[in-house]
């Protein structure tokens, strides 16, 4: 288990909205929204829905807050194939340590633009075997395809459209990402999920949700989140 | 904006969504309830378009992404007229991007035939896959002459429409199938540039990666930095990355890396029209 490079600090202080004021809103949408506190100081409890699950938010500010959660993961994941490398080949490690960088400039993006209210989340990546490559690659591609899916779903679903840019020039380079670990699986392979017709099919939130999940020590839920 | 009229709109727009119609008034719904419900900084950075973009504009912006593909669809089949010049060892793969390719035209053309437009449409011989404007001796004129121009060449045009496209995604808004659709042909977009970057350097030893550095440094060819323009971008959203929030690997190249940029109508054109016939 690790923490999903979460360790270093964030800003403090520029929170406007204080938890008590945040609860009554919470309150007031009927459970939903729990976006905007969730969990941002070691020794507060986690904000759940209930069940022990944390709840992404609604609209925009969730759409991006899952974005946020999945890029933790990936780097996280990254982070940890940078660690305990499968292979001496500085190709492809190379390679893997900057998807690592890109990943964590994606999360910092959206981490500093949610103002520090974004799910943080804990990976438990203890069923991989971070030395067999074939292993770590399956799994590397199954994020980044999550990753690269959900953009091209959220681009339909986000309202502003300052949110769909940022989301689209995202989601272009996790779709590079994916496309360079199927060739590292693979010689040759690059297009993995690319249907007849030549586009890559969008993945709804809640099907990409069901598939971080797999990586997180405490679940997240997109029960808010616009879906169809 | 009060939390129960919040409530409200969304139970009516829950229930208005099953009659799924072309252009969304969920959307429209949404900006309400989106710019009530953020009461943070994010809130003030909504800036959505306030009218639904006309058809006449979405088949123009898909006429105009048509014509990119017309263009790139002529320089293949040039490519595979020309003896030895696609490699054998990625026949297989050049083909997907040829097949690929062909099914966007197809889908853009429905889009725009499904809008009441019609499609655009160029006679071969009026594409000039040189950028010479119809002379045949354009700054790509080497471009079939070797392998080596030939793959700049098509990593020009596959990063380019990965732009294109991009430029357009938050044009169509209001249109959820023409998001859909150039979204998901953009990805696939992206993929074959991986592929083609990847070929480059494995068979001409380019040191190249799957994504675009800075202004794209590999290459130097005056044409093709046409296509990169603006590639550099270090701020996204008013946030300046390199060490964000303390993480001195978001250096100055990662941060442009990490973010494709997209290409504004008018810069597309004034790119891809070299392509025509003037």
């Amino acid at each position: 288990m690790k923490e999903a490079m979460n360790a270093k600090p964030e800003k403090q202080g520029n929170t406007d909205v204080s938890r008590r004021r945040f609860l009554g809103y919470a309150g007031g949408l009927a459970g939903a929204a729990l976006l905007l506190d969730s969990c941002k100081k070691e020794d507060e409890p986690v904000i759940s829905s209930g069940d022990g699950v944390m709840d992404l938010g609604m609209n925009d500010t969730g759409l991006l807050n899952l974005i946020f959660v999945i890029s933790q993961v990936e780097a996280a994941f990254f982070e940890q194939v940078v660690l305990t490398p499968f292979s001496t080949n500085s190709d492809e490690i190379g390679l893997i340590t900057r998807m690592r960088d890109h990943k964590t400039a994606h999360k910092e993006l959206i981490r500093t633009y949610l103002d520090g209210k974004g799910t943080h989340v804990t990976t438990d990546f203890s069923a991989i075997n971070f030395g067999n490559k074939d292993g770590v690659l399956e799994n590397a591609e199954l994020l980044a395809n999550i990753s690269t899916g959900n953009c091209n779903e959220a681009a339909r679903l986000l309202i502003s459209d300052k949110h769909v840019e940022i989301v689209a020039k995202m989601g272009s380079v996790n779709a590079r990402h994916a496309a360079a670990i199927s060739n590292m699986r693979s010689l040759g392979n690059f297009f993995g999920p690319v249907d007849a017709i030549g586009e890559e099919p969008g993945i709804l939130p809640a099907n990409a949700i069901a598939t971080i999940n797999r990586f997180l020590t405490t679940k997240v839920s997109g029960n808010n989140l616009p879906n169809k | 904006m009060k939390i129960n009229d919040i409530i409200k709109y969304f139970e009516q727009a829950e229930e208005g969504s099953t009659a799924t119609t072309r252009r969304s008034a969920l959307k429209d719904f949404g900006v309400k309830v989106a710019m009530a419900s953020l009461p943070f900084a994010a809130g003030s950075l909504y800036t959505k378009k306030a009218n639904a973009q006309s058809k006449e504009t979405l088949i123009n912006i898909l006429n105009y992404l048509l014509k990119l593909e017309l263009i790139v669809a002529e320089f293949y089949t040039q490519a595979y007229g020309t003896a030895n010049l696609i490699p054998a060892a990625f026949s297989t793969q050049f083909q997907s991007v040829v097949d690929q390719n062909k099914s966007h035209v197809a889908t853009l053309q429905r889009l725009v035939t499904e809008l009441g437009g019609t499609p655009y449409t160029i006679i071969d011989t009026d594409i000039d896959i040189t950028g010479g404007r119809g002379s045949g001796n354009g700054e790509f004129v080497n471009s079939l002459s070797n392998f080596t121009t030939f793959i700049v060449q098509a990593q020009y045009f596959t990063d380019g429409a990965v732009r294109l496209y991009k430029g357009q995604i938050f044009e169509v808004l209001t249109d959820n199938i023409t998001v859909r659709a150039l979204m998901n042909i953009h990805s696939t977009k992206a993929r074959q540039a991986t592929f083609i970057r990847f070929t480059r350097k494995y068979m001409d030893g380019t040191k190249i990666n799957p994504w675009i550095t800075g202004t794209n440094t590999d290459t130097t060819n005056t044409a093709v930095q046409r296509m990169y323009a603006g590639e550099s971008i270090t701020e996204q959203l008013g946030i300046y990355l390199p060490g964000l929030n303390g993480f001195d690997n978001i250096t100055i190249d990662v941060s442009t890396e990490a973010f494709d940029e997209p290409i504004n109508k008018v810069d597309g054109e004034n790119i891809i029209n070299r392509f025509i016939k003037g």
